[in-house]
């Protein structure tokens, strides 16, 4: 069981259903809901290594800051969450080229298709646990 | 005479005996008076001057004298009978003969008027005509050589067998400018050029065998000057043996100078007419060739020195029926000269003819103009086509300024050559918004001699825009200095029409293309997303403790999610019907004031709750052709925005506002709400289900259908926003969009 989980996302609807499904698998102790990547970076960047989410599950599609823009931020201080935080893209998109695209951000640990299942929270941990290792 | 001189026979002294020798005496003796008659005269006279004695006894010997001789003989004569001398010898005097010939005689007269036996004087006389003769002959020779020596005009001297100069005269001193003292036994080489000296050794040997010779020689004077002499050295020779030199010499220098210049000049002559590239000929008058050029013979491809003399006519029987014979003959007749052209079909060539006539008959030079006809009628056929093409053809000086133009320059752009000529052609090619550095460049490149091609916008006399495309070529001199440009000016506005029509075609459909990609991408997104939280929803209800919270919360959610999923079909909707309409077709003219206040109507109570309040600075003019519902969407969807997006800071204000110039008609809508930071959001900003602001009230769709009906309607919108200071949203309407009459034209 991991201890925090971020779900970024500006979809209400899917933000509910997200934490819904993690709280009633038990998959972590403490889970955070943003609905902008922006508040979520200021958490982030408040925050000191111990304090970092395990596991942070983005969203592509949002206004202002997207999930690429928070990626991309994030890239910039790859080494405060290299080795405890693993980010795993949880999008509606079904396009092939988002996931390649992905593949650049060596935080990215999995890209997710909703809505977020218990086959996804399996591989969620199997992930985390390879990264970590 | 009959004398007998032998010792045997014993000689009587008798008077007869002596009378006898008197008488028959070789000597004419003869005896005068003391007055001259002659009283006595010898037999001898008659042997020697032809008179009987007694013709001349009683006469007055000075009746016989000559008369130039009398003066002297009387006077010696004188002294004989008066002076007291008894013998005088008379200096020889001339005595007439019976005959009438002059006789010179030798006298010695004796006074023996006191001999009793004689009472006369006694003259013994000798006929020396034979010697004075020789005297005299002498005399002349030596007055002939001093003549020929010393007096001659021409240089004489002499030469002693060692060839030292004995003697010279006057001709030599002044020719040399030496004096007789420099010239002192000098040696005749001293004065012969260097060259010359085999020359001059050469006749002295010769001379020295006894032969004289004529050479020509060169001298030097005291002054440095060189002197061409003619020269003759003859032996002269005594009792067999040659004793000396004599040297005759004529200054030939002004005859030599004068013969080296007509050779030099004719030499000069040759070199002209063999440098000349044209061919020339003399015929004599008898048509016979005298002179020719190598030109001309490589011409004939003929040896000259075989073509000489021989007859023209005969030579080349094909010339009778020839221009160029009759002209010969007419300028033999007229003995004026011609200039005419002939193409000789037998030869193949046109030659340029130039008939001189001149004392020995008739000169001719030719050139070959056969490439120059060519290049004439190639020039002739060029200018055809250049002011006959319907390609503009323009012309520069070397100044590069027009000179020329053709028919079909001004019959495309409307400009005559008289407008424009001395003009740059830039002035009339290039329109006035060209960027002057480029039109600077461009003349850079031409002074340089680079060939241009370039399509240029620019406009007609009348204004009307054309499109042209000009070539422009460099024309260099044989120096390589450019000193024209041509200039082909042809009319591509169709094709530039069709052209642009085409980018605009092609980048439309480029754009419609990116536009269908992202609205494929963005669609999917948006469709799933509804549907991937049904679902995941769905899945978790039969999970959930039913009348739970969460099982009340996730229902709730359900319906939200399957009414998003509604709305979203229902957007697609909208965006597909923009998208197939045939917008033309349902234009109207639609006034903007009208279609404002509708839309303010139906946003009022929007407005009412935002506390905010818009202000309308429209014309009734503002009009557009146009799709109404469009404008009424457009306007709806950037008021909505205005108001939906108001900061919490201040009160809301929107205003709309139209500006009508020369490039259109610009709607405005402006707002003092939060705005947004450009830098982030203008590359998504209309964009499909972008938003820009978090919150439930956004969903993207709004500006993205704006720009989709602006762009319908043949308009372009433009964003300006800062953070905090509000937005503004400008539509561009072009001319030929806002109006009817736009449209129309």
């Amino acid at each position: 069981m991991v201890n925090k989980v971020y779900i970024i996302d500006d979809d209400d609807i899917s933000l509910f259903l997200s934490s819904l499904v993690l709280e009633e698998s038990g998959f972590a102790a403490k889970v955070l809901t943003y609905t902008s990547a922006d508040s979520a970076l200021r958490q982030l960047s408040d925050s000191n290594h111990t304090d970092l989410p395990e596991v942070i599950l983005l969203d592509l599609n949002m206004p202002g800051k997207n999930g690429w823009d928070f990626l991309e931020t994030l890239r910039q201080c790859e080494q405060k969450f290299q080795g405890r935080t693993s980010i795993f893209i949880l999008t509606s998109s079904i396009a092939a080229s988002d996931k390649a695209r992905s593949k650049n951000y060596r935080l990215v640990q999995g890209f997710l298709h909703k809505p977020l299942d218990d086959e996804s929270l399996d591989f969620i941990r199997q992930a985390h646990r390879a990264s970590n290792r | 005479m009959n004398v007998n001189f032998t010792q045997d026979t014993g000689l009587a002294l008798t008077p007869d005996f002596y009378s006898s020798i008197v008488r028959h005496g070789s000597e004419l003796i003869t005896v005068l008076s003391w007055e001259g008659i002659y009283q006595y005269a010898s037999d001898s006279i008659s042997t020697i001057l032809g008179f009987d004695r007694e013709e001349l006894l009683g006469t007055d010997v000075m009746h016989h004298m000559h008369p130039d001789d009398l003066a002297t003989v009387r006077e010696e004569l004188y002294k004989l009978t008066y002076g007291g001398v008894k013998q005088i010898a008379l200096s020889p005097f001339r005595y007439r003969a019976k005959n009438g010939d002059w006789h010179w005689l030798s006298c010695v007269a004796t006074n023996m008027l006191d001999n009793p036996h004689v009472q006369g004087i006694v003259t013994n006389s000798r006929d020396v005509t034979s010697n004075m003769e020789a005297l005299q002959h002498k005399k002349e020779s030596q007055a002939y050589y001093k003549a020929l020596f010393f007096n001659n005009p021409d240089l004489v001297a002499t030469l002693n067998l060692n060839g030292q100069i004995e003697a010279c005269n006057e001709a030599v001193i002044t020719l040399t400018g030496y004096s007789r003292k420099d010239d002192a036994n000098r040696h005749f080489t001293d004065y012969v050029l260097q060259e010359y000296l085999p020359v001059a050794y050469g006749a002295f040997e010769k001379a020295l065998q006894g032969e004289s010779c004529t050479f020509e020689i060169c001298i030097n004077t005291l002054e440095g000057y060189k002197r061409h002499l003619t020269a003759t050295l003859v032996p002269v020779i005594l009792e067999g043996r040659v004793r000396a030199l004599q040297c005759l010499a004529k200054d030939t220098t002004s005859e030599k100078e004068a013969h080296m210049l007509v050779q030099t000049q004719a030499q000069k002559l040759h070199n002209i007419l063999e440098s000349m590239t044209e061919g020339f000929f003399a015929l004599d008058s008898d048509w016979r060739y005298s002179f020719g050029n190598k030109v001309f013979a490589k011409f004939l491809n003929r040896n000259l020195e075989d073509l000489m003399q021989r007859h023209i006519w005969e030579e080349y029987p094909w010339l009778l029926d020839t221009l160029f014979y009759q002209k010969c003959s007419e300028v033999a007749a007229t003995r004026k000269p011609v200039v005419f052209d002939e193409t000789m079909c037998d030869m193949k060539v046109t030659l340029r003819f130039s008939l001189n006539p001149f004392e020995g008959g008739i000169l001719v030079s030719f050139v070959d103009i056969t490439e120059q006809i060519a290049a004439q009628e190639e020039l002739r056929k060029l200018s055809l086509v250049a002011s006959k093409t319907t390609n503009g053809v323009i012309i520069t000086n070397n100044d590069a300024r027009i000179e020329w133009v053709n028919e079909a320059f001004t019959k495309v752009t409307g400009y005559t050559l008289e407008e424009i000529k001395g003009h740059r052609p830039s002035e009339f090619l290039a329109s006035p918004d060209t960027d002057p550095n480029e039109i600077i460049w461009i003349r850079e490149q031409l002074t340089k001699g680079i060939p241009m091609r370039k399509e240029q916008r620019g406009y007609k006399k009348n204004g009307d825009l054309i499109w042209s495309d000009i070539t422009i070529s460099p024309i260099s001199n044989d120096k390589g200095e450019v000193i024209k440009h041509v200039y082909i000016h042809t009319d591509i506005t169709e094709r530039k029409l069709d052209q642009e029509q085409l980018l605009k075609a092609t980048e439309h459909l480029y754009l419609q293309n990116q536009d269908l990609q992202q609205f494929n991408y963005i669609v999917s997104h948006n469709l799933r997303a509804p549907v991937a939280n049904l679902v995941g929803l769905s899945t978790m209800l039969q999970k959930l403790e039913p009348n739970g919270p969460r099982f009340e919360l996730g229902l709730q959610n359900l319906e939200k999610s399957a009414r998003r999923l509604d709305d979203v079909i229902s957007d697609l909707n909208k965006i597909l019907a923009v998208r197939a309409a045939n917008v033309d077709e349902a234009r109207e003219l639609v006034r903007v004031p009208e279609v404002a206040a509708e839309v303010i109507q139906s946003l009022q109570h929007l407005l009412d709750q935002a506390g905010g309040s818009i202000q309308l600075d429209l014309s009734d003019e503002d009009m557009l052709w146009a799709s109404r519902a469009y404008v009424y969407s457009i306007l709806h969807n950037l008021i909505t925005n205005a108001i939906k997006y108001k900061s919490g800071l201040r009160e809301l204000l929107i205003e709309l506002t139209s500006v009508r110039d020369k490039y259109g008609l610009r709607l405005q809508v402006r707002d003092n709400g939060s705005g947004m930071d450009l830098n982030v959001v203008r590359p998504r900003l209309f964009q499909l289900y972008r938003r820009f602001h978090a919150g439930p009230e956004g969903k993207g769709i709004g500006l993205y259908l704006v720009k989709m009906q602006v762009g319908a309607i043949g308009g372009k919108i433009e964003v300006d926003s800062q953070p905090e200071a509000g937005t503004i949203f400008t539509i561009q309407f072009d001319q030929a969009a806002y109006g009817q009459q736009g449209i129309h034209n």
